[in-house]
């Protein structure tokens, strides 16, 4: 009890706290502008964290990218511009409710559940890091490919349309995520000499035009003029969710249990666990046709799961200096610049300090929910500018998000590239979540094959080898001849009431 | 009178405009500067560069902007450097990829593109082993490495052809054995290759102890040699290559601060002398201290001398390993 | 643009499968190898071609309404079709010209233009580019570091 009471006292401190609320509002700006990252918050705020203390200097990190990730949600849901890749599972879902009025309640479900699955995600953190990480540290390129093919299989559920449109669009996303020399072979591909294809499609950029300047390109080509988004009624941000909680009790938990376990695994993460999360909740659902269209279900799962990855990212992170993404990895230098040695001893050496973080990412879930209000309705006066002046600046702030990736003009030309494929994919009914889930794990899927095979000298076999990765494999196998068995049963069934 | 103060304005600011360029020698720096890092966010090129920025920005009273310019195994972010106006306010990190890429023909770019600043750290590599591991010596695995066909041991930690490929594949040749005798598995940097040896993917990774520090101390990776020609500070239990199993060969990457070609020499003065007092400031020697990093200073002419004598080096490793073009 | 027909999409997946193909045959296997950088990329191409065919196997059965291809309803609405031009030439008037000229006079002149073709009136548009212009500016320069294009004849902005 005298940990928790030390802690405390590391925590509750004018200082400390001031700290959380202004990060986590600068948090809340990073991540409600696409094109700049949770990471990028966190690379931003590292000078600052020079000059603190380590509690409040990690409290800062942890509050910026928590908020940063639901952030993320607000330019999804009323510009339908993802503002991270984790986001980019349920836009559709989360813009079209805008479209319809029921923007608050997006946006509520986004918040509270975002909420939610950090503070499970925290919790999980809490009791049973060091043997979950143990776990995690058994995961090697075998069972990362059978995971990878898992997420694959997604795409089948993610697809609202026709099966052949939505396979072309898993296709272009694949081949997009060939192009240029980050691949296990280090060659150089499509890339005809141009220095900036080398460094491959930037994933941000190409999302951005898929998704937000093929809006702009169809929402000022429209032959009706839009009609004009009817007015939420105010106050429903939180009204809803109670409602929504005790209808999708099941899917809350299977998302925050699915986001943390995939947060573990440090060659997974956010973005995945938001895709996986979305295809359970479409594949279980009883209102399965309803997704896409605005449905609130997919949200509030993948809502819950993307937060819980990012709480447990930190547990590698903690007891084996395992960067599980690219944030972590930021935080463990912060760790070590503060004197404080990631590794289980750190549970030993530095206890008051584990249970002051512990404590900040409760702190952070919790300080979301007023900030994420306050941002929420801040955002709204955008939806009452008319659509003629607004999409000017929407199509601003994309030229200036696919700049700020990476501050290359490049991102602003494969913007606009990407604006016009979307365009053109959305004229003939070709959907965009597959394209983007292909570019998310198609250099997933090659790197962790490729090296599989150099590991096991060529033979097919080895995938099997390993027990968790024998596991998964016969796992992925079932799930994906499954429907293939439904089908001739049903065909046999069908022959003999025929017969 | 609006008119007057806009047309007093105006003038003012034209004249400014024609004196600025004479005045950009005596006057340096001037306006923010930007750090150009070819590498991404978190890793550890863009921690020391974000930590020279911020000393930096003390010395010079000027704001200077860290940028990560990735992608392209290096490529990009270097072309950015190199290609920048020579004015000082455009400088960057440049790694020791700048020696590796041209040789795999990736690029014309070459160190004779830049005008280096200062080194202001260097990591020798390493051959790190799993904590289950049956082989807990150099030597032991050294034997076993000679004695099994070539492919039975796979190593990781970079791309193919990346750095650490190179150091092991130097370390291989400085025994006679192949360069390929070891089987190269390639993985996105040194984290995640470290990760894969303790789930049992890999057998050894020579990448930086520093790179290993958190799986060190969590007692899940040993360290069993040092390619340095003495130990290093930080790990005063790792013995060298040489007294271990006399090899000579010996490979640090180092991060250097570089500025185009054709730089001013009073600007490089200046900057020169800046980070000469950054280096030396106690709060940059206890970052990289605490960060694992080693501490390595060099001006920039002896800089220079350092990165072509290794671009010389990786060349012919390169040339051996079949990795060159 | 354009609404394709299945026929149309089927044929244009395959012939994009068998480019791939093409394009990847000179990719060599890693070293000791079976596998290297041409596996996804064939990989990917034999799967276009897959689906491709398979798609002009299905679509051929309703073949005469499938052969022509249709235009979209903006493409013959003149001002709709500049509108779409408009977005696009936005895009590449700020890469052309933001470097030389700089962020701030490249992002107003292309809000005016655009909201202009866009029917919004003058006086409402130049008010609210103004201001996009400078918060967007400011917000990513100062406070986030992003590096806009300046401007140096309105150096003294900042």
């Amino acid at each position: 009890m005298l940990i928790f009471e030390q802690a405390a006292g590391l925590v509750f401190q004018p200082y400390v706290l001031m700290v959380i609320l202004a990060s986590a509002a600068f948090g809340m700006l990073v991540g409600a502008i696409p094109g700049l990252t949770a990471t990028m918050a966190t690379a931003l705020l590292v000078p600052m964290t020079f000059f603190m203390d380590p509690v409040p200097a990690i409290a800062a990190i942890v509050t910026a990218t928590a908020m940063a990730i639901f952030a993320g949600d607000i330019p999804a849901a009323l510009l339908r511009m993802p503002g991270t890749p984790a986001n980019a599972a349920y836009v559709e879902d989360a813009y079209r409710m805008t479209q319809s009025g029921r923007g608050d309640e997006a946006l509520g479900a986004a918040l509270v559940f975002s909420a939610i699955g950090g503070l499970f995600g925290a919790v999980v953190l809490m009791t049973v890091s060091p043997t979950l990480a143990e776990i995690a540290l058994k995961f090697s390129s075998e069972e990362y490919f059978w995971l990878v093919l898992l997420g694959l299989s997604c795409a089948v559920f993610v697809n609202p349309g026709s099966p052949t449109r939505g396979l072309i669009s898993l296709l272009i996303g694949l081949f997009v995520a060939t192009i240029g020399m980050e691949n296990p072979s280090g060659e150089p591909r499509f890339s005809f000499g141009n220095l900036e294809l080398m460094a491959g499609i930037q994933f941000i950029p190409a999302m951005i035009g898929l998704f937000a300047v093929s809006e702009v390109l169809r929402t000022v080509t429209a032959t009706s003029p839009r009609q004009k988004i009817p007015r939420s009624d105010g106050g429903g941000i939180f009204r809803s969710q109670w409602k929504n909680l005790k209808q999708y009790p099941v899917q809350t938990v299977r998302g925050s249990v699915t986001g943390t376990a995939l947060g573990i695994l440090p060659g997974a993460g956010a973005d995945i666990a938001a895709w996986i999360s979305y295809a359970i909740s479409k594949r279980f659902s009883k209102q399965k046709a309803k997704f896409g269209t605005g449905h609130v279900e997919g949200l509030v799962e993948a809502g819950a799961s993307n937060n819980s990855a990012v709480s447990g990212a930190w547990i590698p992170a903690l007891v084996f200096g395992i960067p599980g993404d690219s944030i972590t990895a930021i935080v463990i230098g912060v760790l070590y610049i503060k004197g404080i040695n990631p590794g289980p001893t750190i549970f030993i050496n530095d206890p008051q300090t584990v249970y002051a973080i512990f404590m900040v990412f409760i702190l952070a879930n919790l300080i979301m929910l007023p900030l994420g209000w306050l941002a929420i309705r801040g955002a709204r006066p955008l939806l009452s500018i008319p659509p003629s002046t607004l999409m000017p600046m929407i199509l601003m702030f994309c030229i200036v998000g696919s700049f700020a990736i990476a501050n290359s003009m490049a991102g602003i030309v494969m913007m606009l590239v990407f604006g016009i494929i979307g365009f053109f994919m959305e004229e003939n009914d070709i959907p965009i979540a597959p394209a983007i889930l292909g570019m998310v794990l198609g250099p997933m899927l090659e790197q962790n094959f490729i090296t599989s095979m150099i590991k096991g000298d060529g033979s097919v076999l080895h995938f099997f080898e390993r027990p968790i990765a024998a596991g998964l494999g016969v796992f992925t196998i079932l799930i994906w001849l499954f429907p293939l068995l439904m089908l001739i049963l049903r065909r046999r069934s069908k022959a003999t009431v025929a017969a | 009178m609006l008119r007057r103060t806009l047309l007093c304005s105006a003038l003012a600011l034209a004249s400014t405009a024609l004196t600025v360029p004479a005045m950009a020698q005596s006057a340096y720096p001037e306006r923010p500067i930007q750090m150009i890092v070819p590498w991404g966010a978190g890793g550890g090129t863009d921690a020391v560069a974000r930590i020279i920025g911020t000393m930096l920005q003390q010395e010079l009273g000027v704001p200077v902007n860290v940028v990560n310019r990735t992608g392209g195994s290096g490529v990009v972010g270097h072309s950015a450097i190199a290609t920048a106006k020579p004015d000082g306010y455009t400088i960057g990190i440049a790694t020791i990829e700048i020696d590796m890429m041209h040789w795999q023909g990736l690029t014309d770019l070459t160190y004779k593109d830049f005008d280096f600043l200062a080194m202001v750290n260097a990591d020798p590599g390493s051959v790190m082993v799993s904590v289950d591991s049956p082989y807990k010596t150099l030597p032991d695995l050294l034997a076993a490495i000679k004695e099994k066909p070539a492919g039975t041991f796979k190593a990781s930690g970079t791309g193919q052809g990346g750095i650490w490929h190179l150091g092991l594949a130097g370390w291989m040749m400085s025994h006679g054995l192949k360069p390929d005798q070891v089987t190269w598995v390639p993985s996105q940097g040194a984290a995640p290759g470290i990760t894969d040896m303790v789930a049992g993917g890999v057998d050894l990774v020579p990448a930086a102890l520093a790179e290993g520090r958190s799986m060190i101390d969590a007692k899940r990776v040993v360290g069993l040699g040092s390619m340095s020609s003495e130990r290093q500070d930080l790990f005063p239990d790792v013995p060298t290559l040489k007294e271990s199993v006399d090899s000579d060969w010996t490979l640090a990457v180092w991060r250097t601060v570089a500025a185009p070609k054709g730089l001013p020499e009073d600007v490089a003065a200046k900057l020169g002398a800046a980070l000469e007092k950054a280096y030396n400031s106690p709060e940059y020697k206890k970052f990289m201290n605490e960060r694992g990093f080693g501490m390595r200073w060099a001006d920039g002419k002896e800089t220079t001398r350092i990165v072509a004598e290794d671009d010389a080096t990786l060349g012919t490793i390169m040339k051996e390993a079949g990795l060159a073009k | 643009m354009i609404k394709l027909s299945e026929l149309h999409l089927g044929v244009l997946t395959a012939l994009g499968g068998i480019a791939l193909l093409l394009a990847s045959a000179h990719f060599g296997p890693l070293p000791g190898q079976a596998y290297g950088a041409g596996t996804m990329p064939r990989l990917i191409g034999w799967c276009s071609i897959l689906l491709g065919g398979f798609m002009i196997a299905t679509s051929l059965k309703h073949l005469p309404d499938m052969l022509k291809p249709h235009l979209s309803d903006w493409v013959r609405t003149p001002r709709l079709a500049l509108a779409a031009l408009a977005t696009l030439a936005v895009i590449v008037f700020y890469i052309l010209f933001s470097e030389t000229l700089g962020f701030i006079p490249v992002s107003f002149v292309g809000l005016v233009a655009m909201m202009l073709v866009l029917r919004t009136r003058p006086l409402t548009a130049i008010l609210a580019s103004a201001v996009t212009t400078l918060v967007v500016y400011y917000g990513f320069s100062r406070l986030l570091m992003v590096p806009l294009p300046r401007s140096e004849f309105l150096s003294f902005l900042g």
